[in-house]
């Protein structure tokens, strides 16, 4: 949230310098009112209350200081009207101190001056008020464990990484009731986090407590349940995947489904970028599986005709900000393995990244986390020999093959998640068999905890940032 | 309320059963009536003693099952130690028996001497078979001694037999039965057995009986702190059964039977309770065809010769109606085929000494819908040579069994040849010449194969698994004998020890599973069985029978494993029942109370997995009455008395109270 805003202020600058520039007409009357113009206005608020601002304006002085004498700041409200004085600075200065506890208003503008009199054109930086955002920071991260199918076991843990608490079974322990049988994945977004609990057909909508607000039981027409698998947010709303072969929006107000379009066999994951949705179509219960993605339209929610080729068995898909897709393909567990392809939707055209018998992976600020595991036979079929990878989506190229820096490896490894902030890394492990364990390492590569979790079969680490 | 009604309906037919017994009580008791009313000993003709076998063997006989009212063998089996019944609740549950934690896979099932088989799953299901016109159900543990049998029944750890009675005539050249039982939850079954003599050699017997039930019983489900009064649903059954029987007594030549089997459900599979999700669209259709002959002929005092031959066919649907398929459904269906041989000769030279050699060949095929399917062909040899030397006070067996297997496939590679010699010995001896104590002693090791799912089910399915073995030990005493108001008295307790190795296990690998042979388990335990007959007065008398089972069952596969010797799933440490019989002129009165302890559904024993011990009591009122030309039985049950919610596999609950009448008529 942050890093957009400031993205759109500076892009906002850019544009005003520039139009600043264009418009700088010549006026050569090198005894009037300073003509000059200054370019790269910036200010960003530090006042944490609402309606104050507060922190320092500043600019590039323009390339003639001659004329000028001192640059005066106003607020404005409508980004031409100089309605408060804030103060000025001599030439030479090119920044404000804009006391803590202002009034807030829209624009600032910075005028040159002389004795003569103020320019007429000015600067302007439109403002916007920071209310309680501190530096945003991972505040606690939560596990979801999906347990084994007909047992009812799913559970949530709750991690603090600052006091590297583990509390289990918060969503028992809040709600009093258990979370049902099977959760397969989780998403927090806004104030509100959704659980998708696939055999319990239940898409659990808690607050950032895990308190239940709502529970969601998708059913056809006939009733039978949809079985929710994953989540993905566009827009105000979240998106999930049915298993009868469905993409449905819940509204994050009503909290409920308020639209549904068919996509292919046995949906996995979703993702969006460009305003599409990009369904990976498993087609898990076929006798051949499917090996397409759907492509919906964000704007109508409508199927485009076309969906886009990728290796059989899609099931994980992701996109970097380019607008690329990241899609993993589990093979059909036979002669073709699973499969990490990148994917350009505009094209088509995709090319491997890696092949191996048991792939997860997970993307985080342009970076692809793959773990690479070898399962057959000889490991007794579960993952041995991991390669713990990452892909730099910007460069399009393998960054490491080991992530790991202090020499320690997991076993039985599972799933993996980055924090958005400070890039460190969760990777579950488990085997069916007795409740799994949660490893973090740092974005250095060096462990920094080992926790055992509630429940069988961890699917992942879901990050709160506040 | 209802509960307090139950109660009071008991005490009333306790008053009424104990007034008249009370009074009766205190005439002066005379002790010649004790032994001239031992039914124990009536029924001994038929029943093989139980104390002198050299290997546990438990017997309940027709007598027993009328006496104490139970009606169908998984209750009866549940009355035996050392086992365990897998049930899934209801009428049309699965119900599947593990003898000493080994799993079910390692219990043979019998019926009428020919083993009951499903090569495609390994495990039989024992709700298929009903009690009536069932002379004997006996459960031996590890080396059995009778050494003429097939030798399939030498093939497995442990091996519940069931035996049909064969047709009686004592006033006329025929006989009929006609039975109607009915109960709570929509269940309904009658049955017809008539019986007609053909010629003095000849007789048949032709039997049928319908079965359907609702099976909708209430439960409740505990979540948390919310408790739900729920019923099951899809868990309807209808069955049908037929049974053509033929017997032969050709004098020197030896006798015959001749049976035809058939028999024909269709079951909603309720599956298990899930949280929130109610849906359940699984439905199972069976059929079962078999028709086995059986031939007999003892030569001369020293030889002796058995053969029989089997053709059984079998075949289900699976239908599955969920949105999760493309076609709104998946439909499924397996056909297996089993052809069947199998001849044993006995040559007892000495008065106390014989061989055997028995030689079993069969093979079976398995066609299913599902793609991919190889369309597996097994060819199985069994021989066994057996010895077994027996005096009064002396029994000893020994046996060593041979397998060899060898398989076809359609597509794939086929598995390696199976070539396997698995010994066997067992010594009773009976300690002192005029008491009746004996110490046992034996050995086993055996193995089970691979099934067609472990080996060839889509994507699981591992053709390089090995046979899973198992190595048990048993050390026992038993004694039998009179004590004073006590007509006879039977006791025995065995220590025992098994080890499993090379489990078969389904492990998960990404989003599928494959089966692998990956635990080894150490089970340690003992079994107690205790059985008396109490006479009281003239044609009274009370007859207890308890059992208890203790054991230690540990995985010991992997020491960084955090399941590393915690119990195995379903194995409770302690189980005990016990059978209280009152057997009057009025009406006979049965009670039978089980208990079993805490169990864990997953291997690691945590808290999350334990699955409640529970008590459970049934009742069980009986009386014949003979009238001019037939005798007519009425019986009434009232099952889990206090309405106990419990589980035997986590999530299909068992049902509450329920009821049970039946009235049968013997012309």
């Amino acid at each position: 949230m942050k890093f957009q805003k400031m993205m759109f202020v500076s892009a906002l600058c850019m544009l005003i310098s520039f139009s600043f520039t264009a418009c700088d007409d010549d006026n050569d009357d090198k005894g009037g009112v300073p003509t000059e113009v200054v370019t790269n206005v910036s200010f960003t608020d530090t006042d944490k209350e609402t309606a104050k601002i507060g922190g320092t304006l500043s600019w590039t002085a323009p390339s003639s200081v001659e004329n000028i004498t001192k640059y005066i700041v106003y607020q404005s409200n409508d980004g031409k009207g100089k309605d408060v004085k804030l103060g000025d600075v001599p030439v030479g200065t090119n920044s404000f101190a804009i006391p803590a506890g202002t009034a807030f208003s829209a624009y600032l503008l910075v005028v040159a001056s002389n004795i003569q009199g103020e320019a007429t054109s000015m600067a302007q930086v439109g403002v916007s008020d920071m209310i309680n955002e501190p530096m945003p920071t991972v505040v606690g991260v939560y596990f979801l464990n999906s347990g084994k199918s007909k047992s009812n076991n799913a559970t949530l843990d709750y991690y603090n990484p600052i006091t590297k608490e583990l509390k289990t079974k918060v969503f028992t322990s809040v709600n009093g009731r258990g979370l049902g049988d099977t959760a397969n994945d989780m998403v927090i977004y806004g104030s509100k986090m959704y659980i998708a609990v696939t055999n319990s057909n239940t898409i659990e909508v808690t607050d950032l407590n895990a308190k239940s607000l709502k529970t969601i039981s998708p059913k056809d027409e006939s009733g039978q349940p949809q079985s929710p698998r994953h989540f993905t947010t566009y827009n105000g709303n979240v998106y999930v995947t049915l298993f009868d072969g469905h993409l449905a929006a819940i509204d994050t107000t009503s909290m409920e489904i308020v639209k549904q379009v068919k996509v292919g066999p046995n949906p996995e994951e979703v993702c969006v970028t460009n305003g599409k949705f990009y369904v990976a179509n498993s087609g898990g219960y076929n006798l051949v599986q499917d090996s397409t993605l759907s492509v919906v339209d964000a704007a109508t929610f409508a199927v485009e005709k076309n969906p886009l080729k990728v290796v059989i068995n899609p099931s994980l898909v992701k996109a970097d900000t380019e607008g690329n897709l990241y899609v993993m393909s589990l093979g059909n567990y036979g002669d073709i393995k699973a499969t990490v392809q990148r994917v350009d939707p505009k094209t088509g055209q995709s090319t491997i990244i890696c092949t191996n018998e048991k792939i997860s992976m997970t993307m985080s600020n342009d970076k692809l986390y793959i773990l690479s595991s070898e399962s057959n036979a000889s490991t007794n079929w579960m993952a041995a020999n991991t390669k713990y990878m990452i892909y730099d989506a910007k460069k399009a190229a393998v960054e490491t093959e080991n992530f790991i820096t202090d020499g320690t490896t997991i076993s039985k490894i599972g799933f993996i998640n980055v924090d958005p902030i400070e890039n460190n890394i969760y990777m579950t492990a488990g085997d069916y068999t007795s409740t799994g364990d949660m490893f973090i390492y740092s974005a250095t590569g060096t462990r920094i905890n080992k926790l055992g979790v509630s429940g069988l079969n961890p699917m992942g680490a879901y990050f709160v940032v506040k | 309320m209802r509960y307090l009604l139950v109660i009071r309906c008991l005490c009333i037919c306790c008053a009424w059963i104990l007034f008249p017994m009370m009074a009766v009580g205190q005439h002066v008791v005379d002790t010649t009536a004790f032994h001239e009313l031992s039914g124990v000993e009536v029924v001994g003709k038929t029943r093989p003693s139980v104390t002198r076998q050299g290997a546990p063997l438990q017997v309940m006989d027709r007598a027993g099952i009328e006496r104490l009212g139970v009606n169908d063998l998984s209750e009866a089996v549940k009355r035996f130690s050392g086992v365990s019944v897998q049930d899934y609740g209801g009428i049309g549950g699965l119900k599947t028996v593990s003898v000493r934690s080994l799993g079910a896979k390692h219990t043979a099932v019998s019926y009428d001497g020919v083993t009951i088989t499903d090569a495609q799953s390994g495990q039989v299901d024992i709700s298929r078979f009903s009690l009536d016109n069932v002379e004997m159900v006996s459960l031996s543990i590890g080396q059995s001694d009778d050494i003429f049998q097939t030798a399939r029944m030498y093939a497995s750890a442990g091996a519940l037999s069931i035996k049909t009675s064969k047709p009686e005539f004592t006033h006329r050249p025929f006989r009929l039965r006609a039975q109607l039982k009915g109960g709570s939850f929509g269940l309904l079954n009658p049955y017809l057995r008539y019986e007609q003599k053909l010629s003095r050699k000849w007789a048949a017997s032709l039997q049928g009986d319908y079965l359907r039930a609702d099976g909708n019983y209430p439960f409740t489900l505990i979540n948390g702190n919310l408790e739900e009064q729920k019923k099951r649903h899809n868990s309807d059954i209808e069955s049908w059964r037929t049974e053509l029987n033929l017997y032969g007594d050709l004098g020197k030549a030896g006798t015959l039977q001749v049976k035809g089997y058939y028999f024909d459900s269709e079951r909603g599979l309720p599956g298990s309770v899930v949280l929130y999700n109610d849906y359940s669209g699984e439905r199972l259709w069976d059929k079962n065809a078999f028709a086995q002959v059986y031939y007999r002929n003892e030569l001369s005092k020293k030889f002796s010769l058995q053969g029989q031959l089997r053709y059984n066919y079998a075949w289900n649907r699976y239908q599955d109606i969920n949105n999760k398929y493309e076609e709104g459904k998946q439909v499924d269906r397996y056909t297996q085929n089993e052809y069947y041989g199998s001849m044993t000769a006995m040559y007892s030279p000495i008065e106390n000494f014989s061989v055997s050699l028995t030689e079993d060949f069969f093979v079976n095929t398995l066609d299913n819908t599902l793609p991919e399917c190889p369309f597996p062909k097994r060819f199985t040899s069994l021989s066994v040579l057996a010895a077994q030397y027996r005096t009064s006070r002396l029994t000893g067996t020994v046996s060593l069994l041979g397998t060899y297997i060898t398989e076809q496939v359609k597509s794939g590679n086929p598995p390696s040849d199976r070539k396997r010699l698995s010994p066997a010995a067992s010594l009773s001896w009976r300690v002192l010449a005029d008491e009746n104590l004996r110490v046992r002693a034996s050995f086993k090791d055996i193995f089970r194969i691979p099934t067609f799912n472990d080996m060839y089910y889509l994507r699981i399915g591992n053709t390089n698994l090995k046979p899973e073995r198992a190595t048990q030990y048993n050390l026992g005493v038993t004694w039998g004998g009179e004590l004073p108001f006590v007509s006879y008295l039977s006791l025995s307790a065995d220590g025992y020890y098994n080890r499993v190795k090379d489990k078969i296990v389904a492990i998960p690998t990404m989003f599928i599973w494959k089966m692998m042979n990956m635990g080894e388990v150490s089970i340690g335990g003992l079994d107690v069985n205790l059985s008396a007959e109490i006479p009281l007065y003239q044609g009274i008398s009370f007859l207890l029978q308890g059992a208890y089972t203790y054991q230690k069952a540990i995985d010991i596969t992997n020491e960084e494993d955090k399941n590393y010797r915690h119990q195995i799933p379903y194995t409770p440490k302690h189980t005990g029942n016990i059978s209280l019989s009152l057997r009057n002129p009025w009406v006979n009165v049965s009670y039978h109370i089980i208990s079993v302890g805490d169990r864990y559904a997953l291997p690691q024993n945590i808290d999350d997995n334990l699955i409640q011990k529970y008590t459970e009591q049934n009742i069980s009122l009986n009386r014949e009455f003979a009238l001019k030309n037939c005798t007519l039985r009425l019986q009434g049950e009232m099952l889990n008395l206090t309405n106990k919610t419990y589980d035997v596999i986590q999530f299909y609950p068992m049902p509450g109270r329920s009821w049970r009448l039946g009235i049968s008529i013997i012309y």
